[in-house]
């Protein structure tokens, strides 16, 4: 459970800071909080993390302003920092259900061109065992625009 | 029982009552709703969640009239009005009640009593719609967590699939869950879970968070069953998702208003005429939902099953040889990793023993071991990719024994016959639920225990009497096995008002409690050999002191001989710690036996020696012969 918590805290802090406007004040946790005196605000923090990062976030409907990061950014961050420890080990081996799950965030339908990549650059993408989800995501970005396969066949690029 | 009578009054009494019976009728004009057929009523009660005369929905942005709690009528009229008026506000989000209440619209406008509505463009709603981009649904059963009493029984959620999707794990979930307000510890989060103290919110978000939940976090099976629904079906299902996301939570009551039995109201609404909600008794279990969907022909298209971590870790331990078994653990606790370490297998072994070690232990693996797994890791990344067919996430249903389609039912009628010494008895025995070590393991975890509220009732034939026998409160029981890579011990309670067997005295009985924990070796699924050590307190008049406390020792084998036959021998020892230690050692030994019959129907075998220490002379023996069925 502390890891669920620590993750949802980091997804917290990647929203803030990425996003250009404040995350208080908006979102699902917000509202429920505010109407319906429901939920403390750590709690609050958790549902924000799970209703407006997620669905809201992702999808802009948190009834709030809209983020200023590009969408498809937020759901590739959100997915590298929630499951960061399993995508070190499939990423090592160079496939796996997590890294095919990865490729298709970046729209790479070969995820067997994109496994063998990101095994072939595991200490580039994953330079220590303390990478943040954000740098993951930067880097893998920045290896897929460097092959030629990928960059040419990943649409989310 | 009495005290279990009680407990059930207490339990309706703390509960919202579910009738509006003696109500005054609060509609003074016949309502549209009136006007409805049977089926359409009944659709209109599904969405508004009404069980009996009351909706199970607390929040107040739910309903658009002031009555709507009990009313349906008057809830179905106040709608109407609202997707007239063009400037209403409706929800959390103030959106137009045209663009909350989709699925309302929807139904309403098909019946064709909306009619001159503003029109209202649902920007939000189109978009959040879009983004879950469903084209199927897929039911989730997550496996039991012994850990945590409250997740005893499983929890079940649902899985929008999209697409065109590249697997499933960046598809939505659904969930209902429990959303205390601050961390309440023990018997009052217990109390408050039971009695409707936390409100519950659907939970809408990432497959992968509730992967990395429970296969991983938890170590649960996560059990897959694909629905076939029709477009419609689950575009108004999806409808109804959201007019709940954007209005309401429900009171959270651990027993029939839990995560499952409000997730299944919220699904059923576009099931016409399969009752899938229906409970069977007055707790809902997980189980319930999952066997509900499986017993309707065509519905469930096919079945996948997740293993935990922990089960991904033992297939891959189970893989290597004995040699490689070896180079893992050591090199798992070595300081000096190899340079160009070249075994595939035990390179992956090590990499999930410490992945498992680091879920184990809340993220607190050594700074030799965060070492060694990254040194791991790269050294893996350097060497040809695993073979696909070698998944550890591929897993054979048909060799899944916690399925939870496949289990027995909770409550259990028995009747039985005993000896007691010279006695001879007949007696029945209620069980409210729910699984026993001597039960069929199938659709459980294997060698687990949870029985609540069982009692039993004898008449004895030799003194012609009839007595209550025993009450059992609650008996649980984790036979976790001890590995190298996961030392858990396992522990039992029991609070019971049983019978005294080491006394000379008829039918005579005491209230006992204990909790024992210790180690369990497990070669497999079939076999479990325990020893738990722990307090134990009895009360009872017909004690020398009134009570005795001390300390007991229990040793046990459980094996599971073949499918439908399973065998348990019990040793347990108690010493008197306010007694002398010799004079006062109790000791029981039984042997048991259940045959299955069916899924639901047994009989059992069981014969019991009860010794005093240096008086083996008072011993009673003990013989019972039983046949039940669950239901």
């Amino acid at each position: 459970m502390r890891i669920i918590i620590i993750a949802l805290l980091a997804i917290i802090s990647v929203s803030s800071a990425f996003a250009g406007d404040s995350s208080s004040g908006c979102g699902m946790g917000w509202e429920v909080a505010k109407n319906q005196s429901l939920v403390s605000s750590s709690t609050r923090a958790i549902v924000n993390a799970t209703f407006s990062n997620t669905i809201a976030m992702t999808l802009g409907t948190s009834g709030c302003a809209k983020h200023s990061i590009v969408n498809n950014d937020a759901k590739g961050i959100h997915f590298a920092e929630a499951n960061m420890n399993q995508l070190a080990i499939d990423m090592a081996r160079g496939n796996g259900e997590f890294v095919t799950s990865f490729a298709s965030v970046f729209g790479c339908q070969n995820s067997r061109a994109f496994g063998s990549m990101v095994q072939a650059n595991y200490e580039t993408v994953l330079p220590s065992d303390s990478t943040s989800g954000v740098e993951l995501y930067n880097n893998v970005k920045a290896q897929i625009k460097n092959n030629a396969t990928l960059s040419s066949t990943c649409s989310l690029i | 029982m009495r005290l279990f009578l009680l407990l059930v009054l207490l339990f309706n009494f703390l509960r919202p009552a579910d009738s509006s019976a003696g109500l005054p009728n609060i509609a003074l004009t016949p309502s549209l709703f009136d006007n409805l057929n049977p089926i359409q009523k009944s659709y209109w009660l599904k969405l508004l969640h009404y069980h009996k005369a009351q909706s199970r929905a607390d929040g107040e942005h739910f309903f658009l009239s002031s009555f709507g709690k009990s009313n349906p009528g008057a809830e179905l009229d106040s709608t109407i009005l609202a997707f007239q008026d063009p400037k209403a506000k409706s929800g959390w989000f103030n959106y137009h009640p045209q663009c909350v209440f989709r699925e309302r619209y929807n139904f309403l406008s098909k019946l064709g009593l909306l009619k001159d509505l503003p029109k209202i463009n649902c920007p939000e709603f189109d978009e959040w719609k879009k983004g879950l981009n469903a084209e199927s649904l897929t039911l989730v059963f997550s496996s039991s967590y012994p850990n945590n009493p409250s997740s005893l029984f499983g929890h079940t959620l649902i899985r929008l699939n999209q697409k065109n999707k590249q697997g499933d794990l960046l598809d939505y979930s659904i969930a209902f869950s429990a959303m205390p307000e601050k961390e309440d510890l023990g018997l009052v989060f217990a109390f408050k879970g039971m009695f409707g103290g936390y409100k519950g919110l659907l939970e809408i978000t990432k497959y992968y968070t509730k992967v990395n939940e429970y296969n991983d976090g938890e170590s649960r099976d996560l059990i897959e069953y694909d629905l076939n629904m029709s477009p419609d079906e689950l575009d108004r299902f999806i409808n109804h998702v959201w007019e709940i996301y954007q209005t309401t939570y429900f009171d959270y009551f651990f027993a029939d208003e839990n995560c499952s039995a409000v997730l299944v109201d919220i699904l059923a609404v576009p099931f016409e005429g399969e009752d899938v909600n229906s409970h069977e008794r007055w707790y809902y279990l997980p189980s319930e939902m999952i066997k509900r969907f499986k017993s309707i022909p065509g519905r469930v298209r096919s079945e996948h099953f997740r293993p935990s971590l922990k089960k991904q870790l033992e297939r891959t331990l189970q893989k290597l040889s004995p040699e490689d078994l070896t180079e893992v653990k050591k090199l798992s606790s070595s300081f000096d990793f190899p340079k160009d370490y070249q075994n595939i297998k035990a390179l992956d072994g090590v990499i999930a023993l410490l992945n498992f070690t680091r879920y184990r232990t809340k993220d607190r693996l050594s700074n030799y071991e965060k070492m060694i797994f990254r040194k791991s890791l790269i050294q893996r990344s350097q060497l040809p990719q695993q073979v696909q067919s070698g998944s550890l996430t591929e897993t054979k249903l048909s060799a899944q024994h916690n399925l939870p389609d496949k289990s027995h039912q909770p409550q259990k009628f028995s009747a039985f016959l005993r000896s007691e010494n010279t006695h001879s008895m007949v007696g029945i025995e209620f069980k409210e639920g729910y699984h026993d070590l001597m039960s069929n393991d199938e659709g459980y975890d294997p060698f687990s225990q949870f029985d609540f509220f069982t009692g039993s009732l004898i008449y004895d034939k030799t003194l012609n009497r009839i007595s209550f026998d025993q009450l059992t409160f609650v008996n649980l029981t984790s036979l976790h096995p001890y590995r190298f890579y996961d030392p858990q011990f396992s522990w039992t309670v029991k609070i019971v008002d049983e019978r005294i067997y080491d006394l000379n005295c008829d039918l005579c009985h005491k209230f006992s409690a204990k909790a024992y924990m210790g180690p369990t070796f497990s070669p497999n699924e079939k076999l479990a050999a325990a020893l738990m050590i722990g307090p134990f307190g009895e009360a009872s008049t017909h004690l020398e002191k009134g009570f005795r406390v001390g300390v007991g020792i229990q040793g046990s084998l459980m094996i599971q001989a073949n499918p439908k036959l399973k065998l348990g021998l019990i040793n347990e020892v108690k010493v008197d710690a306010t007694k002398k230690f010799k004079k006062d050692y109790y000791n029981q030994l039984s042997f048991k036996q259940s045959y299955f019959t069916t899924t639901n129907t047994e009989w059992r075998f069981e014969s019991a020696l009860v010794s005093k220490f240096r008086a083996f002379t008072t011993n009673t023996r003990l013989f019972q012969f039983n046949y039940g069925f669950f239901f």
